[in-house]
Parts: structure tokens; sequence; C-alpha cells
């Protein structure tokens, strides 16, 4: 069923905080922390508003291991490990039905079968 | 003439076989099919010779058997790789005529060819019993016993021949002796090659491989062998392209062992495995599209296309290209069913506004994730219902309500004290026209967290809506006890009680009720003014000191104050204070001429005192003339055209003309070449008259006045105009679908129509009758 249109702002489409806070996505919260702490700073509020507002919104959707699950949900994911890529085993060896077929196939070129033809007389 | 020659001596050889045949004439039978032998005509000799052998008498057989033998040898000879075909021709000659040393051996060497070496061997035996030194037997009889594994002399052998077979013993027994090194070369060097190559698994003995090949005279079959394991040692030294061409060779050479097909796919395989080692993603895929159908189903193959796009798709999405990003990983999905690829699929398909792929997607994220706590897809309960959320903003963005509300409800399953989920369920519900549940949704938040101060707004506003003023009052009064300056509830606790109050007849019960109410809502600027005029009409207590109260209320709200004004004008004896707060309202900054246009209105449709009317219209035109940026001859014209709207049509004709009076001619004074005096006219000739054609006259005249007197508003107007006046009437029956919903709320409100006096509507109504008229006028 369709109705009246909604126009509301899909929700969660903010920065990666992980690049704000120049993280790996494996970051410890301790890591999320310190990352954060030295961000603010190197940007404070009162010289760098905009960017520490920035700082401040990436910290908060990580500070807790709660919150990050939630917005780890609305993130790129990388791709998963490449998987273990097989290496290829050619059969490189000698298979005995050709030698046998090599054999018999070079002496059969020497034959010749027609030359058993006989001359049959009534 | 060679031809007819041929013909002839057909026809001569047809009637003589026929002849013969009648009379049984068995030499000339015999003759006729040795001579067809002799030319070559295997088959019609055969059968010659087979009606000879019917009626053959006791001497004669042995000439006939003879004869039959020498026919299936050659037809065996001539059978060529039909190597079933030719068994039969040689037993048949056997059969006839056993102790001929050809056919065993001929037989013997078919058996080997089909790889019947034990067979083989029997008839070898044969030929050795009565030819010992029969050409080229010794070869093969001890080649062939060599394969069956059985004691061979090589005593009898061409020193030749000898290393050949001890070569081949050596390859077929898995010897691993240095005795072949000793063997001197024999004429055919890829014997030493091979024999190289059985030994050790490095060797790789290219060259002399090809040297064999470059000698040529070789049969296509022994090309065939050789080409391949020359593949095979370029191979061993790495050389991927030699090999290939090599093998590629050996199978145009009729070399069709399972081994090489398996290396030739590997090849291939190689190349996507290759390119996906050195993270070539976009050759992977290319290389996949040129596999052989059957190698597409590999698994690997299927793994790695999978994984090959959706490294595509993340690297596109890294760069902002999520239209690629959603194709590549739609194609990866088709095999990749991680929770993770669904992930990305779903934000993909959302930033490239495909609203219901991306909620399928969410929801085949939530199918895929894993239910072990363990595991790295796992999700929490908080992570699902956010994901179900999210599914349900997707399909609200593509309007589709009743899934966006399933997905909600699937949210709460996991999420069951989130009120902002449940709040949002409910404007859910609200905006699919579902207000009973939506209040069903309220009460069990409230039960939760009765001091909600939203939930309690939504439920005291569906209540009023559904006209359950005495529970909104309540539930109004409860938003005011927790949050007393919230103004959505004083506004409309406010509401309530002037339409309350106007229910009431009785004007003293009227003046007690709003003094109970003002109690609740202090300084109301709405309760005031209705207190005023209800004081005012008992003559009691002080009206204008109510209004003055209301004035003081509104303070610098301009709607309020306005709303004052207007109200004041209900009241007797308030034309000094009115005129004071005019004189606080010009000096509104910006102030538009239409406020006093609406003023007048306002004071029409109340049925007040007309000299008011005029007095804000001048009032309109002096306030263009003090904004500057505001034309006078639109202002005039706004005049005469709210005059003259639908909203006046019940206004008597004389009260009209007694205010339009005097505007006419200031428009013919102050404004002649603006266009309007051309615009009135085409206004009335349309309505009054009907005539549109003059009508479309007209206001084309009034365009071109106004654009040359530089009149934009004027020109606006009569494009509207014109517009309005050539657009065909909309006939039929509307879909109901088109109607918005306030309108048929109004209407369904008020059927007879809403009343005139506005100050008997509450805001919404307002607002809902202002959307009702523009409905008509649009499709009207």
């Amino acid at each position: 069923m369709k109705k009246g249109s909604k126009n509301k702002p899909i929700v969660n489409k903010p920065k990666d905080p992980y690049k704000t806070l120049e993280l790996d996505r494996k970051a410890s919260q301790e890591q999320i922390k310190r990352a954060y702490f030295q961000l603010v700073r190197q940007y404070p509020p009162e010289t760098e508003a905009e960017k520490f507002q920035e700082i401040r919104a990436a910290y908060e959707q990580l500070r807790t291991p709660e919150k990050r699950a939630l917005a780890d949900l609305f993130l790129l994911q990388p791709p998963p490990e490449k998987p273990d890529l097989p290496s290829i085993n050619y059969d490189l060896s000698i298979h005995k039905e050709d030698i046998i077929k090599l054999a018999l196939e070079v002496k059969l070129a020497e034959i010749s079968f027609q030359k058993d033809f006989q001359n049959i007389k009534i | 003439m060679a031809k007819n020659k041929l013909k002839f001596q057909h026809a001569k050889m047809v009637s003589a076989v026929a002849k013969a045949k009648s009379q049984k004439d068995l030499p000339s039978l015999l003759n006729e099919s040795l001579k067809l032998l002799q030319a070559g005509n295997l088959n019609l000799a055969l059968n010659l010779a087979l009606e000879a052998f019917a009626f053959a008498e006791k001497d004669t057989q042995e000439k006939v058997e003879e004869l039959l033998a020498e026919i299936y040898f050659r037809l065996a000879v001539a059978s060529a790789t039909d190597f079933s075909l030719r068994i039969t021709h040689l037993k048949e000659a056997i059969s006839l005529s056993p102790t001929q040393t050809r056919l065993h051996f001929f037989l013997a060497v078919t058996l080997c060819q089909i790889g019947n070496f034990a067979e083989a061997v029997l008839e070898f035996d044969k030929v050795a019993t009565k030819e010992p030194n029969y050409s080229n037997l010794q070869y093969l009889h001890t080649l062939a016993k060599l394969v069956c594994n059985q004691k061979v002399d090589f005593s009898n052998l061409t020193s030749e021949e000898a290393s050949t077979l001890k070569i081949v013993e050596n390859i077929i027994s898995d010897k691993t002796n240095n005795i072949l090194i000793d063997i001197q070369p024999t004429k055919h060097e890829f014997w030493q090659a091979l024999a190289q190559m059985q030994q050790d698994m490095m060797a790789s003995p290219v060259l002399a491989l090809q040297k064999s090949l470059d000698k040529g005279g070789n049969k296509k079959s022994v090309i065939g062998i050789l080409e391949y394991y020359k593949g095979v040692a370029a191979m061993r030294q790495g050389e991927k392209g030699a090999a290939q061409s090599a093998w590629q060779k050996a199978k145009s050479f009729g070399f069709a062992q399972n081994h090489l097909s398996t290396n030739l796919d590997y090849l291939l395989t190689e190349q996507i495995v290759d390119a996906a080692k050195e993270e070539k993603w976009q050759q992977v895929i290319t290389a996949i599209g040129n596999l052989p159908s059957k190698l597409k189903t590999l698994d690997i193959v299927k793994e790695l296309t999978a994984f090959a796009e959706y490294y595509i798709g993340h690297s596109a999405a890294s760069e902002g290209n999520w239209k690629r990003a959603a194709e590549a990983w739609r194609r990866s999905n088709e095999q990749d069913k991680s929770c993770r690829l669904s992930q990305n699929l779903a934000l993909a398909e959302e930033a490239i506004e495909n609203w219901e792929n991306a909620a399928e997607a969410w929801r085949e994220m939530l199918k895929r994730r894993s239910r072990k706590e363990t595991s790295d897809n796992y999700l929490n309960d908080s992570q699902v219902a956010a994901i179900w959320k999210r599914a349900a903003e997707c399909y609200e963005k593509e309007e589709d309500t009743e899934e966006a509300l399933t997905c909600l409800k699937n949210a709460l399953k996991y999420a069951e004290n989130d009120i902002d989920l449940r709040l949002e369920i409910v404007e859910t519900l609200m905006a699919n026209d579902q207000e009973k549940a939506a209040q069903n949704e309220l009460n069990r938040i409230l039960a939760i967290d009765p001091k909600n101060v939203t939930a309690l707004e939504s439920l005291a506003g569906l209540l009023t809506v559904s006209e359950k003023t005495d529970e909104a009052i309540e539930i109004w009064r409860k938003v005011l006890a927790l949050d007393p300056d919230n103004k959505i509830a004083r506004e409309s606790l406010s509401s309530i009680y002037v339409e309350k109050s106007e229910e009431i007849t009785d004007k003293k019960k009227r003046f007690s009720f709003l003094e109970k109410a003002l109690k609740d809502l202090p300084n109301d600027v709405g309760l005031l003014l209705k207190l005023a005029i209800t004081a005012d009409t008992l003559k009691k207590g002080n009206p204008l000191g109510l209004l003055k109260q209301a004035y003081q209320s509104a303070g610098k709200d301009f709607k309020m104050v306005s709303l004052v004004l207007h109200e004041s004008l209900h009241v007797k004896d308030t034309n000094e204070f009115v005129e004071e707060i005019m004189l606080v309202i010009t000096q509104q900054a910006n102030l538009p001429a239409e406020f006093w246009i609406v003023q007048a209105k306002m004071v029409v449709l109340c049925e007040l005192n007309v000299s008011w009317t005029r007095k804000f219209f001048d009032q309109a035109i002096d306030q263009a003339e003090k904004n500057k940026k505001e034309s006078k001859a639109k202002v005039l014209l706004n005049i005469f055209l709210t005059l003259h709207s639908r909203e006046f049509q019940d206004v008597k004709e004389e009260v009209i003309e007694k205010i339009e009076e005097g505007y006419i001619d200031r428009i013919k004074k102050e404004c002649p070449q603006s266009g309007v005096l051309e615009f009135i006219e085409a206004h009335r000739v349309f309505h009054n008259r009907k005539d549109i054609k003059s009508a479309k006259t007209l206001i084309k005249e009034a365009r071109r006045k106004a654009q040359l007197a530089n009149e934009k508003e004027v020109v606006e107007e009569t494009h509207e105009f014109e517009n309005f006046i050539s657009r065909p009437k909309r006939r039929g029956l509307f879909d109901m679908d088109d109607i918005p919903l306030s309108v048929i709320r109004i209407m369904e409100k008020y059927p007879n129509g809403p009343p005139k006096d506005p100050r008997k509507l509450s805001a919404q109504d307002r607002e809902d009758i202002e959307k009702l008229m523009e409905f008509f006028q649009e499709n009207f």
C-alpha cells in the first residue's frame, strides 16, 4: 500500500567515524579514546569548531562498544580476506598408455599391410 | 568417350554376372569377383564371391574361400581406424583361411591398437609358431608381452628395437634406474628424452623433443604424443605459453587423452588464479568470461567470481561510484551469501536511491546473520532492531508504509522498551490512517514511560481529532504539568477551550467557563479575547481591560497582535484602542500591504462595521507606498479581486459596492496606465457575461500596458488570470485518492460549509479550509 510522500532523510549517513579519527576498523576502545583526545588537542573547539564537531560526532559513534556495534552496521564493510588460492597441479608425468601407443605407432609407421595383398588365381 | 566406355564395361559385367548366376556358372562368378577385387571394388567383389560360395562344390570351395579371405583381408586394411570393423573382417578371413600368418599378425596388431594386448599376444604367438621370422613380429610381440607383464627376450630384436623396448619396459614398469643413460640413443631421440622425463620429474628436454618433431616423417598420432610431452617438458620449465602452444598442437593432431584436456583447463584456471594473486580483479572477471562453460561451474571459479566482484564493488564504492558498486555486488551476491556483502549492497542501493532493493538487502542481511554469539556475523538484539528500522526507513522512502510498519514491528520484537521506536510506529500508523492502533501503541508507551511528553502530545492530538475533547484536555493538562512552557499544549488547550466555550449558549455560563479555563492558561490571548467579547455582550466586567491584557500577553507575537486587533473590533467602544494597535502594527518592519487586505477581508466576513474595511484597505495602499518595493496598482487590483472573490459571494452587492466606491476612481487617477483597469474589465466580462474571448483580449491588453508601465506583479496576475480562464473545466468524479485528507476532514466536519466567522474556527480548521479553497480553485 502506498501512501503520501515522506521525505525524511535516511539517518546514520555520516562520514566514516574511523576515517575521521584516523583509525583502523579493528582499533581497540583504548585506541579510539586516545585518537580522539589527540585530535581534539590538534583541533580545539575555539579555533577549529567545525572540525572539532566532526571529531566529536565520530567519537560519539564509537565511544562505547554498544554504540560502535550499531555504527558499524551502516558503514562500508571491507572485503573479506582473500580465499586460499589453489596452486594448480598440472599433470606433468609420463603416462604409460602414451608410451605404449608411441612404441606401437612408431613401428606401425614402418609397416605396410598392402604389401601383403596376394594375387589370387582362379 | 572414357565415360561411355566405362558404362559399356559395367553393363557387360552386369549382364555376365546375371548370366553366370542364372546358370550357376561358378568360374564366371569368381572371375567377375576377382576383377572387381583388382579394381578395388571390394564390397561388390565380396557379394559375388559370397554368391559363388553358396553353390560352390567341394572341389571348388577351397578356391572360393581363398578369394573370400583375400577380400576380407583387403577390407580390413581399408577399414582404417574403425578397429571393430577391421577385427570383424579379419576374423571372417581367419575362419575361411586359418593358416594365413598375415591374417593373425594383422589381427594381433589391431588388438594392440585397441589396447587388448592379452589377446594380441595370443595372436602373435600363433604367428611366431608358424613364421618366427615374420617381419616386425619380434618387436611387436615383445611390446605386447611387455605390456602384459610377460617375460621377454630382447635377443631376437635389432639393437635399435631392443633399445627402444628396453626404454619402454623401464617406463611402463616405473623403473627409475640409470640403465637408461647407458642405452645408446635410438634413431628416435625422443625415447631418450621421454626416458629422462620419466626418471627425473624435473627433466624438461624440450629441445630434444622438438628435434624429433623437426625431423618430420612422423605419423599424426606420433606427432600428437610428442607435442603433448613437449608441452609437459615446457611446463616443467615454467614456460606456460610454450606449453599451451604445444598442447593445442597435440589436440589438433588428434591427441585426445584426458590428461591433455585437464592440463588445458588448468592453464585457463591458472590465468584467473594468477590475476587474483596480483589482485587484478577486472582481469579475473574478463578471464572467467572467456572460460568454456564447463569450467565456469567449478567451485574455485565461482568463488573467485564472487570475490572479484566484491573487490570491484568495494573499490568503486570507495571512489563514490555507488552505481557500479551496486552492480558488482549484485553479481557477487549470486554466489557470495555473506552477511557483510548484503550490508554493503544495502548501503549501495541506498546511495543510488533504490529504496526497495536496499530494504530487501537489509532483510537479506538479517537472514544471513549467524545465530552463534561467537561468530563474526552474529548480531545482537539492538543491532537486529536497528537493521529492521533501517529497512523500514527505506520502505518509507518508497512510500510503502505497510512494509515499513511490518519492519518496525519486527524491530520491536528485539527492542520492546525502545520508546523512540514505538513513537516511530505511532507516526507510521497515523500516516497509514490507523488512528485506533496508534492510540493503543501510545497507551503502551505511556505504560512503560508515563511521563513521555511526546507520547502524551500525540495521544492528546489524536483525542482532539477524534473529538474526545474532555479526554484530550486531561492529557494536555498532564503535558503542561510536566512541561509548563509546552507551546503545543498551550495552543491546543486554548483552542479546545475556545471551541467548547462556543458550544455554551448561555453567555453567563460561557463567561464562567472561560474564567475557569483562564486559570489553567493564565494570560492566554485566545481565552482573554473570547472572555472580552462575552463580557461585552453581557455588559459585565471590563472588556477593554481584558483586550488590553490580551494585547500585553501577545507581546511581540505579531500573529497574536493581529488577532487582538481583529477581535477588538467585535467589542464595542474600542475604536481608540484599535487605532492604538494599528499604530504599533504599522511600525512593524517589512509589514506587507497584504496584511491589511486580510484584516479588511475579515471585517467583511464577520459582518462588522464596513468603515473598518475601507480603513484597512486604505492602510494597505499607504503601506505599499511606505514599503516602496510594493506597487500601489497591484494593491488596488488586490482590493478589487478580494471584493470579488468566492469568499465574498454571499456578501450583499450593495455592501461590496459601498466598499468598492472610490477605488476604481483612484485607479483611474493614480495608475491609469498600469493595466489594472483593463484587468478589472476582463474580470467583469468573464464573470458577468461569461465572454471568454473578450476577456482574453482584454487581459492581453492589460498585460501589454502593465509591461510598459513596468508593473511586474500586475503582469504576473494577468498570466494567472489568463491561465484560469483558459483551462478546461474539469468534469466527472474525482478519484478519492486525489483529495487531500485535510479537505475530506473539513468537508465532513462542516457539511453545510464552514462558519463565516473565522473566530469560530480552530487554527487547524482555518488551515484546512485554506487547503480546501486551494483544492477547489485548482480543480474547478
